[in-house]
């Protein structure tokens, strides 16, 4: 077995088991209902002063296979997760069928 | 007994607090702890640096320590990526019309220019975050000593010497003769 069809099954699982159902919103059609793995850790934003600010970053790793456009070029696509809407502000494909997401609430 | 540094600051606080700007309230004076996003916008005012102005000092009897006091006031906004240079435009001209109307900063400070402003975004964190940083110099002196700490000898007698002569350097006008006066007074201490 390759190694990109072990992590397609790999993901496959940890998106079903792991994962929380979101919406996605492509910038043209349907939005659909998916499974992704979502987290919004804490994250210190550092802005060259004596403070910053302290914020939370959050990410959802989806597969590509599931989603009816491709975030990198749908650039008007939203997550819809527990009624905040957000923004992919970097894409982050893994070449091997997964994405990271790096959202920011719209 | 707290310090000048401590007046200008607090006064600047109490100025940007009652301009109203974006920030409204949320004005810190010596931020260490993390902003949290949802005091935002704010402002942070801080000190930068505190240098003396030694030749200025020197002319000085009894010593009067002069000071050139860097002032942070940093803005912090968060909003759209498309707009937050605007925003931070906005913020940074509230702050620059409400310091400007009083640069004596109700006479906690002999002057108040602004000498630079400075921006940097980021795309970490829930939203875009932006900040822009005015640094201010505040002129400002100290006693040297403290009139608290030791009492200064009283002025009991003065020798003046007053003369138009700068050592020969400033040619006299036409018809213009130098004159030189001295006078001593004593018993000043009353």
């Amino acid at each position: 077995m390759r190694f990109a069809d072990f992590l397609a099954i790999a993901d496959r699982v940890v998106t079903t088991i792991l994962g929380e159902p979101v919406s996605y919103v492509p910038g043209v059609g349907e939005p659909v209902d998916v499974s992704g793995v979502f987290n919004a850790a804490y994250e210190y934003v550092d802005i060259n002063t004596h403070d910053g600010v302290a914020s939370v970053g959050p990410a959802i790793f989806l597969t590509l296979s599931d989603l009816p456009t491709d975030p990198e070029t749908d650039t008007d696509a939203r997550i819809v997760r527990q009624a905040v809407t957000y923004r992919a502000h970097t894409v982050k494909p893994d070449g091997l069928g997964g994405v990271l997401l790096l959202l920011h609430e719209t | 007994m707290s310090h000048k540094r401590q007046a200008i600051r607090d006064a600047i606080v109490t100025k940007l607090v009652n301009a109203s700007t974006s920030a409204g309230t949320r004005v810190k004076s010596t931020r260490i702890e993390p902003i949290r996003t949802a005091e935002l916008p704010c402002i942070s005012v801080y000190s930068v640096s505190d240098q003396v102005d030694l030749e200025r000092t020197n002319q000085t009897a009894p010593r009067k320590s002069w000071r050139d006091y860097q002032i942070a006031v940093v803005a912090w906004v968060s909003g759209s990526s498309d707009t937050l240079d605007d925003d931070l435009d906005d913020i940074a001209a509230q702050i620059e019309r409400a310091l400007s109307a009083d640069e004596q900063l109700n006479e906690s400070a002999e002057d108040l220019v602004l000498v630079d402003t400075a921006f940097d975004l980021r795309i970490d964190g829930a939203r875009p975050l932006g900040a822009v940083g005015l640094t201010y110099s505040a002129s400002y002196y100290t006693d040297v000593p403290d009139p608290l700490d030791v009492g200064l000898q009283d002025l009991k007698t003065a020798d003046i010497r007053i003369t138009s002569l700068d050592g020969g350097e400033t040619e006299l006008q036409q018809d213009e003769q130098p004159f030189e006066a001295h006078d001593q007074l004593t018993g000043l201490e009353g």
